[in-house]
């Protein structure tokens, strides 16, 4: 087998205004064990071979890229669970998104979506993902995970036949070098942490979550 | 005697779009709209 350096359109695809920068991809079965009397191992079965992927993107330009605007849609043959967004003061944006697919004669064909609103402000530089903050905090850093559970079944013979989205949840946190005043109208604030050093500023980070219905 | 059967509803198609690259994503009909807006294009068939 070549050696493949780098990883151009793997694991989820290549996507307007992103570089792929990472992709960890996990092909696995389960197991099924029989025991003799003696308590070793004397049969096995492999079953419900499932393909976990995890693509990890950065911003390839000054033009705010787009993100994936359906959280539960298949892309690549991959069912897109989680869209995780990071952004800094001294960064290009990074999103990082997870799925899965199951491998033949294992499906669970289309699950539940939800549209779930959430863009970046720029390319280069931190997003506040709607949280309202003034220039005055410092707004350093943030981070948007959006994400759902996802619920498989098995059939007869242990592959998947059927599986379901459920319990969406966004979670932003916003980190300011300041004192931090943010508010976001619809989400509850979880969080405000305050971490201090004796060589840095005092920073402040707020978390706010809300739930995303999926339908 | 008639037998009662529940009929289950036919699960909704979902809509094929392509990227600049190729790739696909497969979306429910209602969300074509907000992709396209993206720059997805929906796959003729």
């Amino acid at each position: 087998m070549a050696h493949v350096f780098g990883s151009s359109n793997v694991g989820f695809g290549d996507l307007a205004g992103w570089s792929i920068i990472g992709n960890d991809s996990d092909d696995a079965f389960k197991r099924g064990e029989a025991f003799g009397p003696t308590g070793n191992e004397v049969a096995s079965n492999l079953y419900d071979e499932t393909v976990t992927v995890s693509t990890r993107y950065q911003a390839n330009s000054t033009s705010t890229p787009t993100v994936p605007a359906t959280l539960g849609a298949t892309l690549n043959d991959l069912t897109i669970t989680g869209i995780s967004l990071s952004t800094s003061a001294e960064g290009f944006a990074e999103m990082t998104l997870s799925g899965h697919k199951h491998v033949s004669p294992g499906t669970h064909g289309t699950v539940r979506t939800v549209a779930h609103g959430i863009t970046l402000d720029r390319a280069f530089g931190v997003s506040a993902f709607g949280v309202s903050v003034t220039e005055t905090n410092g707004l350093y850093s943030s981070t948007c995970n959006i994400e759902t559970q996802h619920q498989d079944a098995p059939g007869t013979l242990g592959h998947t036949i059927a599986g379901e989205n459920y319990d969406g949840k966004i979670t932003i946190e916003v980190t300011a070098t300041g004192t931090l005043t943010a508010t976001l109208s619809g989400y509850n604030c979880t969080s405000v942490k305050t971490p201090q050093s004796n060589t840095d500023f005092k920073r402040q980070s707020a978390t706010f979550i809300k739930a995303l219905a999926m339908a | 005697m008639t037998q009662e059967t529940t009929k289950q509803p036919e699960p909704v198609k979902w809509v094929k779009l392509t990227n600049e690259h190729g790739n696909i994503m497969e979306v429910p009909p209602e969300h074509v709209a907000i992709n396209e807006k993206d720059g997805w294009k929906v796959v003729k068939e």
